[in-house]
């Protein structure tokens, strides 16, 4: 499993990045690339049923390079 | 079985986002199978800033679940069916429950002068014979002057208390015989992740998360058979240590269209491993609106101490929860803007485990930003 | 953070590649404002600056605003919506040759330029923008 975290970061991160100015974010910020989606509160209904359903917790995603527009 | 209260770390990552203001109204109607639990939950939140630097964000939910959870019982006594002992009737079916849960959680977030964030949030769950307090913080640091690269350090503990009604033949109490107890457990929960913005139009993540609790982790509704004779409540271990990664990547294809996946692996001391795939494609219509779907697989392993039946084990759960199961989700959704400050949703799913278990949740809602 | 450039320069690489040209006079105080319509914290500062542009008119600080949006239509379609908060002078930079001259670290972002310099810039949403702006226009004040 360790294995697999490490190359998917390579895969992610390494050698495939350029540099984005802020002001070339404007689809960034759109709410289709936001990480709740445009409802964060149907998000938090989904999270809670698999939480009750399964038993697995724990892996909010955190997203905040998106916009920095604050 | 009633909806237990949600980790708010996973609210804390999902509120506050991005600066504008609103409130939301959101209605989930969630119905399964064979006339199982059935939950009508409204819920109420609001997203303010107070100048360039403070957001607060509160949000309501009451809950009102009704139906039927299965489990084994004894079905000579007629008085309850969740009475246990020993019984020459044992089944396994649904026994009804109805509940009404109240919850909410505040979070203030805190931007300094580079931007970074502190976000610190407080929630409470009550139900008649569970309640739920939380406190949780997490600092998001951007390691970039452009903002394309930021580390997020976050942690959440929550400490519960759980009334055990009825002590007979439950391992768990020291009360004696059909009194009832109070138990309690506590855990915390830590996330690390990282965030790359990869391109125009793309962003990945990548996030290491551990936790732990002790204490009751059982459910005084959940029963267990041993010698295939006598009903006991369950018990399971009284501390469980998890730990995960998850993955995450929304890309832009093209100007109307956004796809979403996430991977999550989990793993944790009871012997359960999960494995989580999510995806999720985004479709703007027009201005105005904007349809989308996606399919979740779940699957996970059981724990050590689950099976359906049970002589002299200690630990001991046929809660179908921590049994090994695989579940797929349908997703559809449409969000309907009326004009740029006001916005109607509407979603559908479908859930299916293994297990039998099959439900249908509906999410509607309004959101309004001023 | 400072920088310098000469107005001809970016007056040519205006009118080279952008819709509308920037010029400043020389001698005059300018505060620029970059904002597009997908920042949000851009829509809590145009107030900001709206409040102050009749006291800075008067003291001879102009504010021109910027406008990012790489599609026109955005752009209006913003600028219609907050048109009571823009009463200054608004260029629109579609091509985003300005503000890659300009090279902003954060949105929204302003640059007060005097004698063709930079003198002081804000990035990203400042809680107190109109103490921050006396203050960094005292220190172009300053400067010779």
């Amino acid at each position: 499993m360790r294995y697999i975290t490490i190359l998917a970061a390579a895969l992610l991160f390494g050698g495939c990045v350029s540099e984005v100015q802020p002001w070339e974010k404007a689809t960034l910020a759109k709410d289709g690339m936001k990480e709740g989606g445009a409802n964060p509160l149907v998000k938090k209904y989904e999270e809670h049923i698999y939480y009750s359903k399964e038993a697995t917790k724990g892996g909010g995603s955190i997203g905040a390079g998106g916009c920095g527009c604050n | 079985m009633q909806l237990r209260k949600l980790s708010i770390i996973a609210s804390l990552l999902v509120a506050g986002a991005h600066a504008d203001d609103y409130v939301a109204l959101e209605y989930l109607q969630y119905n399964e199978n064979d006339s199982r639990v059935s939950v009508s939950a409204p819920s109420l939140e609001i997203n303010k800033d107070f100048g360039a630097d403070y957001t607060l964000n509160a949000s309501f939910v009451l809950d009102s679940v009704s139906g039927a959870s299965p489990t084994y019982y004894d079905a000579t006594s007629g008085a309850s069916a969740h009475a246990k002992g020993p019984s020459g009737d044992i089944r396994y079916g649904n026994v009804n429950f109805d509940e009404q849960r109240a919850a909410g959680n505040v979070t203030l977030t805190t931007r300094f002068a580079n931007r970074d964030e502190l976000k610190v949030g407080v929630g409470y769950s009550t139900e008649s014979d569970f309640y739920s307090y939380e406190g949780s913080a997490s600092y998001m640091h951007y390691l970039d002057d452009s903002h394309n690269q930021s580390i997020s350090l976050g942690g959440s503990y929550q400490s519960n208390e759980v009334l055990i009604k009825d002590c007979s033949y439950n391992a768990a109490c020291d009360a004696s015989s059909g009194a009832s107890q109070k138990m309690t457990n506590d855990g915390y929960q830590l996330q690390l992740s990282f965030s790359q913005v990869i391109d125009t139009t793309s962003v990945a993540d990548i996030g290491v998360f551990y936790g732990s609790e002790s204490g009751y982790l059982s459910s005084p509704y959940h029963n267990i058979v041993r010698n295939a004779n006598t009903v006991y409540a369950e018990l399971k271990p009284d501390a469980r240590d998890n730990y995960g990664v998850k993955l995450g990547y929304k890309k832009a294809l093209g100007e109307s269209l956004f796809a979403h996946a996430s991977y999550k692996y989990y793993s944790d001391d009871w012997g359960i491993n999960s494995h989580t795939i999510d995806t999720k494609l985004l479709y703007e219509v027009n201005d105005d609106l904007t349809l989308g779907g996606g399919v979740r697989y779940y699957m996970q392993s059981e724990a050590d101490f689950y099976a359906k039946a049970f002589t002299a084990e200690k630990f001991a759960s046929s809660d179908e929860r921590v049994s090994d199961f695989n579940a797929l989700t349908y997703k559809a959704e449409l969000e309907y803007k009326f004009s740029d400050d006001l916005s109607y949703n509407l979603g559908a799913n479908l859930y299916d485990q293994s297990t039998g278990l099959q439900a249908t949740f509906f999410t509607t809602g309004l959101k309004y930003k001023f | 953070m400072k920088k310098s450039f000469t107005l001809a320069c970016v007056a040519l690489a205006s009118t080279l590649f952008a819709n509308e040209t920037l010029l400043l006079e020389k001698e005059k105080t300018t505060i620029l404002s970059f904002f597009a319509s997908w920042c949000p914290s851009c829509k809590k500062e145009l107030p900001q600056l709206a409040k102050l542009h009749d006291g800075y008119k008067k003291r001879g600080i102009e504010i021109i605003g910027i406008d990012v949006d790489k599609k026109l239509e955005d752009a209006h379609k913003f600028q219609e919506k907050m048109k009571e908060h823009l009463p200054f002078k608004v260029l629109n930079d579609t091509s985003n040759t300005i503000v890659g001259e300009y090279k902003p670290l954060g949105m929204p972002a302003i640059f007060i330029v005097k004698n063709n310099e930079v003198c002081a810039t804000i990035f990203g949403a400042e809680e107190h923008l109109e103490e921050r702006l006396e203050k960094e226009l005292q220190t172009c004040k300053e400067k010779k």
